[in-house]
């Protein structure tokens, strides 16, 4: 688990990254939180990372988030590495379950923001190349639609209808069976 | 939405195959959101994103009493284990009491007509495509099976979206004696091969499940607990031993190869080959750990396998389950008829059509 870490994960852990968002505000993070980033990997294998990372698309509220998010993912990929091989006995593989159901319970909990902080979140993911974030928040929206109408849909998103209503009633028409 | 384009289809990426109605509405809401979800491109990137066809239902051929009148053997169903379906049930061939569906694989289903003149249609219900093949010689016989599959399955094909693609059918006939003959059809130069054959021992009718296909080779199961295995690259045929009972099913081992699956007293056994030719059962999984309710069931036949997936197919008191006997050994119910359930047929597939078709107006 997290805390039984190698000495190389403890050095690793050690160095710390300052990330500047937008609005010009700093936030200390070890390397680990900041790799889940395929960005500022790069930018760290590169050595562009003295003086701090400057992320002119991601405000501070929004980088909190996902630091928050990576700090999290972070211990919990530190903890499957030291876990998976070396411990299989039935009280390991217990503990592996019940904190895999916590970061379940973290990442439900991560997800109860509104509208605009998600679309935020999933550009600041992007942006950073956070696949774990990525799904997850896309995920998110993809639930939203299911069994969802296209009325509904549009008031949910506040997206406005530009079909005609000849192409509409067409489409329609060809596809009557999913509106049954 | 105030999200960029490419971020959209992220999201459409992650709306769940087994529902294909998700897409069509979604494709309702705008004009852009229309051309992203009929886009070529965005379809291929959804199959790769899933990769494995989901279930969107099942055919099945429901065994009439001999009481009932007109005396008809078989009524064909098919099941839809989505919400609402694009297909329509049963499937267009006319007098439903006329047909069987033998097979289904790769996106297409084998049917064989049983009015005369006896034939066999491979039948796509995604494109609604059909192709109707005549048996000819050998096609009076009442012990008959076939399968359907795609013509490139030796070659690499992932199967995603080989819809339209050229197929291979192999029907098997068994005589009065002891010989089992299969011919093989090849959509590609649709004509037959040459029939191979094979002697069989003790007696050579076909059981009416579905073939299965592992490592290029097709096995259709006897109701003498043999099977006949047809080896599709060497166009050979040979006969293997399987263990005693009724109630097993054919399935593709966790090693790759040819196994079996029963339900007995509230568990699920599984049968693997030894090195010696001999099988060997072991238990896989206690039921009631999977299932909820409905234990007291009458036998608690398995009905079904997914090649693709591992997926088994049970029949229980409260309908039929879809069972995964890999890693999640998740359970879920996926058709809600009661009573004897036959075989059934699973159909999987990626249903992605085109719907803006190029006709809208510029935004």
């Amino acid at each position: 688990m997290a805390s039984a870490g190698s000495g190389d994960e403890k050095a690793a852990a050690a160095a710390m990254i300052t990330l500047i968002s937008s609005d010009n505000e700093k936030f200390e993070v070890t390397e680990a939180t900041a790799t889940l980033s395929q960005t500022i990997r790069h930018m760290i294998e590169d050595g562009c990372t003295d003086g701090g990372v400057p992320l002119p698309n991601v405000t501070s509220k929004i980088l909190a988030r996902v630091i928050e998010y990576c700090k999290k993912h972070a211990t919990a990929a530190a903890g499957e590495e030291g876990s998976s091989s070396s411990f299989s006995d039935a009280a390991f593989l217990e503990v592996d379950r019940a904190f895999l159901e916590e970061l379940e319970e973290f990442d439900d909990a991560f997800l109860e923001v509104d509208r605009a902080t998600l679309f935020d979140l999933i550009l600041a993911a992007n942006y950073l190349d956070i696949k774990g974030l990525l799904n997850l928040t896309c995920q998110k929206v993809a639930d939203s639609v299911k069994g969802k109408t296209p009325e509904q849909i549009r008031e949910m998103y506040n997206i406005v209808n530009d079909l005609t209503p000849e192409e509409e009633a067409e489409i329609r028409r060809e596809t009557q069976w999913a509106f049954e | 939405m105030e999200l960029l384009e490419e971020l959209v289809e992220e999201i459409f990426l992650r709306i769940p195959p087994d529902e294909p109605a998700y897409l069509v509405r979604a494709a309702l809401v705008c004009k852009s959101w229309c051309r992203i979800l009929s886009d070529r491109g965005f379809h291929r990137r959804y199959r790769m994103f899933h990769r494995t066809p989901p279930l969107l239902g099942y055919l099945h051929n429901l065994w009439n009493h001999p009481s009932v009148r007109p005396r008809v053997h078989y009524i064909p169903r098919f099941v839809d284990t989505s919400t609402v379906s694009p297909f329509t049930s049963p499937p267009p061939f006319g007098d439903p009491r006329q047909w069987r569906a033998l097979d289904c694989r790769h996106g297409r289903v084998l049917a064989r007509i049983l009015a005369k003149p006896y034939h066999l249609v491979v039948w796509d219900p995604v494109t609604g495509d059909r192709q109707e093949l005549s048996v000819s010689d050998h096609s009076t016989s009442y012990w008959y099976s076939g399968a359907v599959l795609c013509a490139a399955h030796s070659d690499g094909c992932d199967h995603l979206d080989c819809h339209g693609d050229p197929f291979t059918v192999v029907y098997m006939v068994a005589d009065a004696g002891s010989v089992v003959r299969a011919k093989v059809y090849s959509s590609k130069t649709g004509a037959w091969d040459e029939p191979t054959s094979v002697t069989v021992h003790g007696g050579n009718s076909f059981d009416d499940r579905p073939s299965l296909l592992i490592g290029g080779a097709l096995h259709f199961g006897l109701i003498s607990n043999s099977i006949v295995k047809y080896d599709l690259h060497g166009h050979s045929m040979s006969v293997i031993d399987r263990p005693g009972g009724d109630d097993l099913v054919m399935v593709k081992a966790e090693d790759g190869g040819l196994g079996f699956v029963a339900v007995s007293g509230g568990c699920i056994y599984l049968w693997t080959r030894q090195a010696n030719g001999g099988w060997v059962r072991h238990k896989a999984a206690e039921l009631k750990r999977m299932l909820l309710g409905g234990l007291r069931s009458k036998p608690h036949d398995v009905v079904g396998f997914v090649e693709s997936t591992g997926t088994i197919f049970i029949n229980r008191t409260a309908g039929v389950y879809a069972l995964d006997l890999g890693k999640s050994r998740q359970a879920r119910m996926v058709g809600e008829e009661k009573g004897p359930y036959p075989d059934i047929l699973p159909y999987m597939s990626f249903y992605t059509p085109d719907i803006a078709k190029g006709r809208l107006s510029p935004s």
